[in-house]
């Protein structure tokens, strides 16, 4: 028990919360652009943010080693700016699991936004609100709790994110090594305590947020 | 659909049996729903005009509207329905006035409540107060009444009428119901197809 390395576990977490966030944050941006406003090749976007749901993680991480790898322009601007390159980074690993989450919390935050009663925005906007006001005053709050569920599944995806991962940021113990990269490679090694150990610890985080933000995401009471 | 009429203080009621076209003009006077060519002017000022063009956004056109579900903020107590319009007053005069809105409509005790624990005379009265609050220059009713029995709606009428004896704005009416045409308003506007096909008082 002594020998458990947290830092996989870690990693883990922090890449998840960050990548889980950001995914939210963009989620809600996208959903109201795709749910509200009407332009020529909507339904092309909406695709292009789907795709990573449907493609093999592998292929999603081998496209993203051509867009972001060192020897990419988008990977050699990042290099001069910053000084290091962004493949085989936590950075890289936040990015995959951002990919990854994202389709989730545009598809549920969109359709939620959707079903909020159009009548509900004109009447605030009859009522002088601007638009920026009804979103936060309206819609978001109607929305709230299809947000949430979608933060929770992003979380989930974003911890549980393997094939993008490995693909560009890699198996570097104490580095980039995640919990899910660190199971694959305790098994593959023959360390099977080891991967035990990592997989009780997943499995009780787990369950402890899905458990409270259950809790938290229950309609009050009248 | 060609549409012309001109519309007194007091209620105006458009009553027609074709469905939705007699909502249209309301939908056009909030500017919710904007057409090719038309004009629409409050009290001189111009909201619409296809030939100008003008066309003042929802916000700017200070209309109350009352939609026929009553679209009540569910996340909203009553207070805070009522004084959702009023958030460029302080708040000391917001409160004054969406009390007094409260009052008018004998509604000042529910002003903690959510609205799904509200009767339906209640909710329309809620519904009223909130689009009255910020002292529209015309008030556009959608079949605001329609699911409730006739004295209820007698009695928010009169309310209704009460209140528009000080400030004395036009208010649009549509209606299906011909008992509720003839019995509620003072001025009465037959729609057929589109079309204004008999104007006057009901009898």
């Amino acid at each position: 028990m002594s020998s458990v390395d947290w830092f996989p576990i870690q990693l883990s977490f922090q890449v998840a919360f960050i990548a889980s966030g950001i995914a939210l944050l963009m989620g809600i941006f996208l959903a109201w652009v795709l749910a509200r406003l009407k332009f020529l090749g909507k339904e092309w976007i909406d695709a292009a943010i789907t795709l990573p749901l449907v493609l093999p993680p592998t292929v999603l991480g081998y496209y993203l080693l051509v867009v972001l790898g060192q020897r990419s322009p988008l990977g050699k601007l990042f290099e001069r700016l910053f000084g290091f390159q962004l493949t085989f980074t936590p950075l890289a690993a936040i990015i995959a699991a951002t990919i990854h989450a994202l389709p989730l919390t545009v598809k549920s935050v969109r359709a939620a936004f959707e079903e909020v009663d159009p009548i509900l925005e004109n009447v605030a906007r009859t009522l002088g609100a601007t638009e920026l006001r009804l979103f936060l005053t309206i819609t978001l709050p109607l929305s709230r709790r299809a947000i949430l569920a979608a933060t929770v599944l992003a979380f989930a995806r974003a911890l549980g994110d393997f094939g993008v991962t490995i693909m560009i940021a890699g198996n570097i113990p104490g580095k980039t090594q995640t919990a899910s990269v660190a199971i694959y490679d305790a098994v593959q090694a023959g360390r099977d305590n080891e991967a035990l150990w990592l997989v009780v610890i997943i499995s009780i985080l787990s369950v402890i947020i899905l458990y409270t933000t259950n809790k938290l995401g229950k309609p009050r009471g009248i | 659909m060609d549409v012309s009429f001109q519309v007194m203080t007091g209620i105006t009621i458009l009553f027609g049996q074709s469905g939705s076209v007699e909502t249209l003009p309301l939908k056009m006077v909030a500017g919710i729903d904007i057409r090719d060519r038309g004009l629409i002017s409050v009290n001189g000022e111009c909201l619409f005009d296809s030939k100008q063009p003008i066309c003042a956004p929802i916000r700017m056109r200070n209309v109350g509207y009352v939609f026929q579900n009553l679209a009540l903020f569910p996340h909203f107590t009553v207070l805070q329905n009522v004084t959702y319009g009023l958030h460029r007053l302080s708040k000391a005069n917001g409160l004054k006035r969406a009390g007094k809105a409260l009052e008018d409509f004998q509604i000042e005790g529910l002003a903690d409540r959510m609205p799904e624990s509200l009767s339906g005379g209640e909710q329309q009265r809620v519904a009223l107060a909130r689009a009255l609050v910020t002292e529209p220059r015309v008030l556009l009713l959608d079949e605001p009444l329609s699911a409730l029995d006739m004295r209820t709606k007698r009695s928010i009428i009169a309310d209704l009428n009460r209140i528009n004896q000080k400030r004395q704005i036009p208010i649009l009416y549509v209606t299906h119901d011909r008992a509720e045409a003839l019995a509620l308003g003072e001025h009465l506007l037959l729609l057929e197809a589109g079309k204004v096909v008999a104007e006057g008082q009901p009898i």
